[in-house]
């Protein structure tokens, strides 16, 4: 349970930085980061997996979840240069739009998926 | 005391991995304090700094290593500090404190102005007579026309015109031609690097660091998840600062 939120957490945080600096702070020291963030998260899940032992760390899973997207977050913030202000913006449109994005995905895979049963 | 010993862990490894990833964004934090970029965005639009600004990025570090060096001429310094031309000299004197962010901004912006006859005015600098305009125009046009090679001996020309300036005028164009000069020079130095230095092979580059950093943090996270997210960020950053070529500096 504390394993799943972690992961849930820092995955979907980590796709979004990731995302956010692939489309607006390509090639810098900030997408790097976040380059090496999502991979990590992406490596620690597989390593998880593999391993699936009764999870231990429960606190710190907990704890992590929550406190590491802000740090990381900040990391890069601080990396890409710019004002706290533009960032927030930005993040916040990118957010919208991907969520509206996955939103119609979802939709359009859901009713294609009913058509094609019925 | 498990936890504590991990909680302590996590927090050194982040440190480190913070540190090694940031150990060049000088640039990037003195650039928060002291620049107000908006303020020489009327600067940039004329063509010396849109040149400039093409430049610099390529070699933002090394120029700034060549004003601290203490074996740049004193009196290239000194000329640059006494000049009067404000809206030029402070754009050279700020530029350098960019970060690549900005740069690319000014760049872009700057763009806009390629396909327009753009040409040097009394209104971009009221400061300066007309006759200067005309020579950092003609100065432009040649560093345009000769590029890296040939900028230096084909300049000479311009050069010579600034006899029938008087005396206190002539300053910024010699100080325009050095830091053209200068900037060409380093770009040029910087070309040979180019595979090395480039978009690509830092890419492919961070994304091995990166790809190592998954496989440590996979192990590290079969046995606790946050340890292999902090081991994979660190192995990434510490791999990237040591081996990739930094386009950043």
């Amino acid at each position: 349970m504390e394993q799943r939120f972690f992961f849930l957490i820092n995955f979907s945080v980590s796709l979004l930085l990731f995302g956010y600096c692939l489309t607006f702070i390509f090639d810098t020291k900030a997408f790097y980061f976040s380059m090496f963030y999502f991979f990590s998260v992406v490596g620690a899940f597989i390593g998880s997996k593999i391993n699936p032992q009764p999870t231990r760390f429960r606190t710190a899973n907990l704890i992590t979840g929550i406190v590491f997207p802000p740090i990381i977050a900040a990391i890069i913030l601080i990396l890409s240069g710019l004002t706290v202000k533009t960032t927030f913006f930005r993040l916040v449109v990118f957010t919208t739009l991907a969520i509206v994005g996955i939103g119609i995905n979802f939709y359009l895979y859901y009713k294609f998926r009913r058509k094609r049963n019925s | 005391m498990e936890k504590t010993i991990s909680g302590f862990l996590f927090l050194a490894i982040l440190i480190v991995s913070f540190l090694s990833c940031s150990k060049h964004s000088n640039e990037t934090l003195e650039t928060q304090t002291q620049i107000n970029f908006k303020n020489y965005i009327p600067d940039v639009s004329n063509e010396i700094g849109r040149e400039f600004g093409k430049m610099v990025d390529y070699s933002l570090k090394d120029i700034k290593n060549y004003i601290n060096d203490s074996s740049y001429n004193e009196n290239d310094s000194l000329a640059l500090k006494h000049v009067t031309t404000e809206s030029v000299v402070s754009f050279f004197n700020e530029i350098w404190h960019l970060n690549i962010d900005e740069l690319l901004a000014i760049r872009a912006k700057l763009e806009e102005f390629d396909n327009s006859n753009y040409k040097l005015t009394q209104e971009d600098f009221p400061e300066l007579s007309e006759l200067q305009i005309e020579l950092l125009q003609e100065i432009v046009t040649v560093a345009r026309q000769y590029g890296i090679k040939g900028f230096t001996e084909n300049v000479n020309h311009v050069l010579m015109k600034t006899m029938y300036l008087p005396e206190e005028e002539r300053e910024i164009i010699f100080t325009t031609v050095s830091m053209i000069d200068f900037a060409l020079k380093t770009v040029s130095n910087n070309f040979d690097l180019s595979l090395t230095k480039g978009f690509w092979g830092s890419l492919a580059c961070n994304l091995a660091a990166g790809g190592v950093g998954v496989i440590y943090g996979g192990v590290a996270g079969a046995f606790c998840p946050p340890c292999g997210v902090v081991v994979g960020i660190t192995v990434s950053a510490g791999l990237s600062a040591a081996i990739c070529p930094s386009r950043f500096d």
